[in-house]
């Protein structure tokens, strides 16, 4: 499948809705959460009334690409029955995404329990999810990758590091992955202890799939790091993104952020501080990708076709 | 460990408090096996091994239900606002609510998780003003609308309807165009006047008081993606929209709404099409059925949550065919479980305690049936979703709120009122346009003079509106001799309860009640018996001077704590004044006790009475003793017959062209504005095919001795628009009516009357009621032919020629007509059997969805009829 090239974007989470200049910043693609445009699954609108005319206002104007938080895509519901394919499918079609990410998560029609069943890491499972995502794959069209997870615990059963189950996964699937640098740094934070290491991470899977990076920050909390995407990137994430350029080829870099007032240095920043320091973010993630691919390498800074 | 396993087990960690408490130890021995399997107990091991993640994820879980409920509630701007404006903390509202439906995550099902929550705090106290109460109900009707609209898009989007071009210089013929609703609006009323809030919820004030003021409010859904548009409607044309349920033409709208005229109604069609609300019936809505829409159902429970049964459910002794029964005292219910290997273990698991549905689900083989038991329990508010341990009085009442809510979604409404209420009319019309289907009414006065006029209205709003009642019922301590408020009555469908009656009877003659029954008014005495109605000859009193008066019946007010003043007598006391009623009942025809549940109550169909006084012990203990013996006699009435077939079939079984009388009412003499009885009326079928005859100012009069039978009937025909129908309780041997005030009375097709013996009294009666000149008719199958073996016809009844026409030959009535007709027989096959059961009581399961698939007669078979007339000699 083709994965165009395109540079460094933002998340278009709702959170930043309404006050962040997204129109004003030189985005070269912007990743649209489906759970937050679409409508709701047991009624008749496939895109929330609320948010059709913010996806009017970004079709056809920059380049889009889809995030999946809530699909059910790796669950135990038959497929065809999963918000994956009723909602995420068809609003990827109509909103011509130019591929799709997930979450390694569980999840069926819930969302209050994704975030706390990362997938079990055994070859069993592999082969499952990697059987329900080679299917999604072919009903998006479009290029399909899987996000790494970051988790406060392992599911129980696993019994391979989670990047060896990626491995295999996209091994059997032929699909992709979304790799999300502030997860895998913020799993060495929490689990180092228990052998975690982003270099054996890193070394371990495929690194020629993977089409999209995630970068964003999280704190320390009663003796756990959580990735609350409410701070700067650390700069050790940013460490990763260099190396990870030098080493793969994504198509884009995506910042992530949920919050109008980060954290910073022990306080919390107001609007236009938030806007300045993510601003600064998106402009450090540039710099990098130029790095990498040269000037004039992003959408917003070709000349022509990259 | 398997995955899937495991995920099934982290999700009931999440919503099992004990299990929470557990695994948040950190000792994985603290977690005590219950019923879980050795897999699960190491699942929960794992998980109550690194207890700082474990409580971290829990955390997380239960926080993410409360952020997506009160989100999801965003989505019910009127709610949302009166829950954030009220002194109440909305998380922990949220996550009293979270609690209550025991931790669901509903996901991206924002509408159901929206809806529940809505629900939720209807019942809260807080919450319980009548403008909250009718903001609520606006919402829940947009979530309704919302969601089952996702079930089923229309076939056309208001948005793409576009206004309609009709009359002369249109694309649309107005009189061959059949109109109706778009399925994507929905009409909601309100008790006040909420309009400005609707515009804009942030004005809402909870606290602002507003005068009562009916309105109509027209919600509906533009296009998929569209935002609900709420509007206003007239009373006008809330009751033209109300109307377009089924489609209709104009000069049929017309025809229902005589007091709008012509170019109004197409003023109000045209405008309703221009929202996009109303349509040609062919592009809006072709499947839509005729009839109600379908009662809300309760949706499936999914595995993860623990379901109880309410604990007031009674499984009775008594066995009848097989069939068990459930007595659920709270609702003062019945249900019954039909003959099946493990239906009674399936209730029996949900009596016991809380119990997850995976778990249930686990101990039995057939999960279509276990499925199907659940649901059938949620729905009629046996079972509900419970948190794992049981639940406290509160939480208990709670859920009661809850399944009380889903109840009235089905239930029949009731609105109860005095004739001395400022703007009745109004007030009635406006909540009749917004009932989902025909109610009850009481009507409550101390004397009916001087209420003419207000009868008079509210008749001609029935003779006029769209919309009918199921049951009028006018409560008063004193009669009136006024001829226009009987006709008034008549025509309204109201029958009198006449308060304050002496028991055993009146000792001296009730001003105004003969005119009132020989007006054909039904009239009930209301009496206080003492225990004296144990007397056999006192109830016989009671009897006679019923029948010298012509009452229609008797309503018994019993009250234990005056029969029985030195304590509770026992169930056998209580059992045996049952049984003196029912004994009235059989003598009589019509008795029953008005301060217990009704039929309707206990059958499902109608919502219990409001006590406005707490009950007090005895009196709880006499009802639910009530619960227990008059459950398995409503269950006595029902058997598994093909006789009693539902509007929908029963074409098939007598064709409406084949059908001798209401083809032929001349036959009759009958005339425009005739009353006409109908004897053994059952499910109302003659009746309706004999209403024409009669025509608007006529009446005919449906006597049934089953009062559940009649009370479907009643249904039937105020479903279907019948206004000249009256159904009555009665006997055919004590026809409740004075002498010679009908002009003509039918009995068709009772084979039973003949079979016992009663026939002879019942062509009595028919001929006492009759008027000299009048006629009556009865109809009754001779033979069966088979076709193919026309040398051996079946006979039912040997003797039914001679029984029938020995009963008419009487010195009163002279035999004009004896008509021999017939048609070829219906085959049952490829019939879905539901349609052809005598089965009243909610069940279980339902044992006869089932197609026939054979038929007793294998070849072509006709039935002979003879319909035999006579007239009352003058």
């Amino acid at each position: 499948m083709d994965v165009p090239r395109y540079g460094v974007g933002l998340q278009f989470n709702p959170e930043l809705m309404g006050w962040f200049p997204f129109f004003e910043e030189p985005l070269d693609v912007l990743e649209v959460l489906f759970d937050s445009v679409m409508g709701p699954l047991d009624g008749p609108a496939l895109v929330a009334p609320r948010s059709v005319e913010l996806v009017q206002q970004i079709s056809g104007t920059i380049p889009l690409i889809g995030h999946s938080n809530y699909g059910g895509d790796f669950g135990f519901l038959d497929l065809a029955d999963t918000t994956a394919v009723r909602r995420h499918v068809p609003l990827a079609r109509s909103l011509d995404v130019s591929w799709v990410s997930n979450h390694c998560f569980y999840s069926d029609a819930s969302w209050s329990d994704v975030w706390s069943s990362p997938l079990q890491f055994s070859s069993a499972e592999a082969v499952r999810a990697a059987g329900r995502a080679r299917a999604l794959q072919e009903l998006y069209g479009v290029p399909f990758a899987h996000e790494n997870a970051a988790y406060y615990r392992a599911c129980p059963g696993s019994d391979m590091p989670e990047e060896e189950f990626l491995a295999q996964l996209i091994g059997l699937s032929g699909t992709y992955l979304h790799l999300d640098l502030h997860n895998v740094y913020a799993n060495e934070q929490n689990h180092a202890a228990q052998g975690y290491s982003v270099r054996r991470f890193l070394d371990t899977i495929p690194l020629d799939r993977v089409i999209c990076v995630h970068m964003a920050g999280g704190r320390w909390i009663d003796g756990q790091y959580h990735d609350l995407h409410d701070t700067r990137v650390p700069d050790p994430v940013w460490d990763l993104l260099d190396e990870v350029l030098s080493r793969a080829k994504p198509s884009a870099v995506i910042l992530e952020y949920e919050t109008q007032a980060l954290f910073c240095d022990g306080e919390t920043l107001d609007t236009r501080q938030t806007t300045e320091m993510i601003q600064a973010d998106l402009e450090r993630g540039r710099t990098a990708w130029d790095r990498a691919y040269g000037a004039n390498s992003r959408h917003t800074t070709a000349s022509g076709v990259l | 460990m398997d995955a899937r396993l495991v995920w099934d087990t982290w999700r009931r960690i999440l919503t099992d408090d004990q299990l929470v408490a557990q695994v948040s130890t950190g000792g994985a021995e603290g977690v005590s096996p219950g019923d879980l399997s050795p897999e699960q107990l190491a699942i929960i091991r794992d998980y109550a091994s690194t207890p700082a993640a474990t409580i971290q994820n829990i955390g997380m879980y239960r926080r993410g239900l409360v952020r997506n409920s009160l989100g999801a509630l965003s989505l019910a701007p009127l709610t949302s606002r009166i829950l954030y404006t009220s002194t109440l903390d909305p998380e922990a509202v949220a996550e009293d609510f979270a609690r209550s439906v025991a931790y669901r995550d509903y996901g991206p099902n924002f509408w159901s998780n929206a809806g529940d929550f809505v629900a939720f705090l209807a019942g809260l106290p807080a919450f319980a003003a009548p403008a909250c109460q009718d903001a609520i109900a606006i919402d829940a009707g947009m979530i309704a609308l919302q969601r089952r609209l996702s079930e089923q898009a229309p076939p056309v989007w208001p948005d793409d309807a576009g206004p309609i071009k009709a009359g002369p210089d249109g694309d649309i013929p107005w009189d061959a165009t059949r109109f109706v609703a778009s399925p994507a609006a929905v009409l909601v009323g309100s008790s006040r006047d909420i309009g400005d809030w609707i515009e804009n919820p942030t004005e809402f004030d909870a606290g602002e008081p507003l005068p009562v003021c009916p309105q109509q409010w027209l919600i509906h859904v533009p296009a998929p993606s569209a935002a609900r548009e709420y509007a206003r409607l007239s009373d006008r044309c809330a009751r033209v929209f109300w109307a377009l349920r089924r489609g209709q033409t104009v000069a049929e709208l017309a025809t229902g709404l005589p007091d709008i005229p012509l170019a109004d109604i197409r003023m109000l069609v045209s405008s309703l099409a221009s929202l996009g609300v109303i349509g040609e019936q062919d592009r809006l809505a072709p499947g839509l059925p005729d009839g109600p829409a379908p009662p809300a159902q309760g949706g499936p429970l999914p595995d993860h949550i623990s379901v109880m049964l309410d604990p007031s459910v009674e499984l009775l002794d008594d066995e009848l065919l097989g069939y068990r029964l459930l007595a659920h005292g709270h609702f003062s219910v019945g249900m019954a479980i039909p003959p099946g290997e493990g239906l009674l273990a399936v209730v029996a698991a949900l009596k016991e305690r809380p119990i997850r549905i995976g778990e249930l689900r686990a101990r039995f083989d057939n999960q279509q049936i276990v499925s199907a038991i659940l649901e059938s329990l949620h729905r009629n508010g046996f079972l509900y979703a419970a948190a794992p341990s049981a639940p406290s009085q509160a939480e208990l009442d709670r859920m009661r709120g809850r399944a009380a809510l889903l109840r009235g979604s089905y239930l029949r409404p009731a609105f109860d009122f005095s004739l001395d209420e400022p703007d009745l009319v109004e007030t009635v019309a406006a909540l009749l346009a917004a009932a989902d289907r025909p109610p009850d009414l009481v009507l409550r006065a101390a004397s009916l003079d001087d209420h003419a006029g207000v009868l008079g209205k509210l008749a001609r709003l029935r003779l006029t509106g769209i919309d009918q009642f199921h049951s009028v019922v006018v409560q008063c301590q004193a009669l009136s001799g006024d001829p226009e408020l009987c006709r008034a009555l008549n025509q309204l469908g109201a029958t009198v309860d006449l308060e304050g009656v002496d028991w055993p009877g009146a000792v001296t003659a009730i001003p105004g009640l003969e005119v009132t029954t020989r007006q054909c008014v039904a009239v009930h005495a209301v009496m206080t018996p003492d225990l004296t109605i144990l007397d056999s000859d006192t109830r016989q009193r009671a009897v006679d001077w019923a029948a010298s008066v012509s009452l229609t019946g008797l309503r018994l007010r019993l009250d234990p704590d005056r029969l029985w003043p030195n304590g509770d007598p026992g169930d056998g006391a209580f059992t045996r004044v049952f049984e003196a009623v029912q004994d009235l009942e059989n003598r009589l025809g019509d008795a029953c006790i008005v301060n217990l549940p009704s039929d309707e109550v206990l059958l499902g169909n109608a919502r219990p009475l409001a006590s406005p006084v707490p009950p007090s012990a005895l009196f709880e203990r006499f009802r639910l003793a009530y619960l227990r013996w008059r459950l398995p006699v409503l269950k006595g009435c029902e058997n598994d017959n093909s006789w009693s077939q539902v509007p929908e079939v029963e074409g098939k079984l007598v064709r409406v062209e084949g059908d001798y009388l209401p083809q032929h009412p001349e036959v009759l003499g009958l005339k425009q504005g005739d009353v006409l009885v109908d004897v053994c009326g059952g499910l109302g079928r003659v009746a309706r095919r004999m209403s024409a005859a009669v025509g608007s100012d006529g009446m005919v009069i449906s006597i049934e001795m089953f009062r559940c039978i009649g009370e479907l009937a009643r249904r039937f025909a105020s479903e279907r628009g019948f206004r000249n129908l009256h159904f009555r309780q009665g006997i055919a041997q004590r026809l409740p009516l004075p002498d010679a005030v009908a002009d003509a009375a039918v009995n068709e097709w009772t084979g039973a009357i003949w079979e016992l013996g009663l026939g002879p009294a019942m062509i009595g009666e028919m001929a006492r009621v009759v008027r000299p000149g009048g006629r009556i008719a009865t109809t009754h199958r001779l033979v069966r032919l088979d076709l193919a073996r026309l040398a051996e016809p079946w006979v039912q009844y040997a003797e039914i020629y001679n029984w029938i026409r020995q009963s008419f030959e009487r010195p009163d009535l002279t035999i004009v007509a004896e008509h021999i007709w017939g048609q070829v027989a219906p085959s049952m096959i490829g019939e879905n059997a539901t349609q052809w059961r005598k089965q009243y009581m909610p069940r279980l399961i339902n044992p006869h969805g089932v197609i026939y698939t054979r038929d007793e007669n294998i070849n072509p078979c006709a039935d002979l009829y003879m319909t035999i007339v006579a007239q009352k000699n003058e």
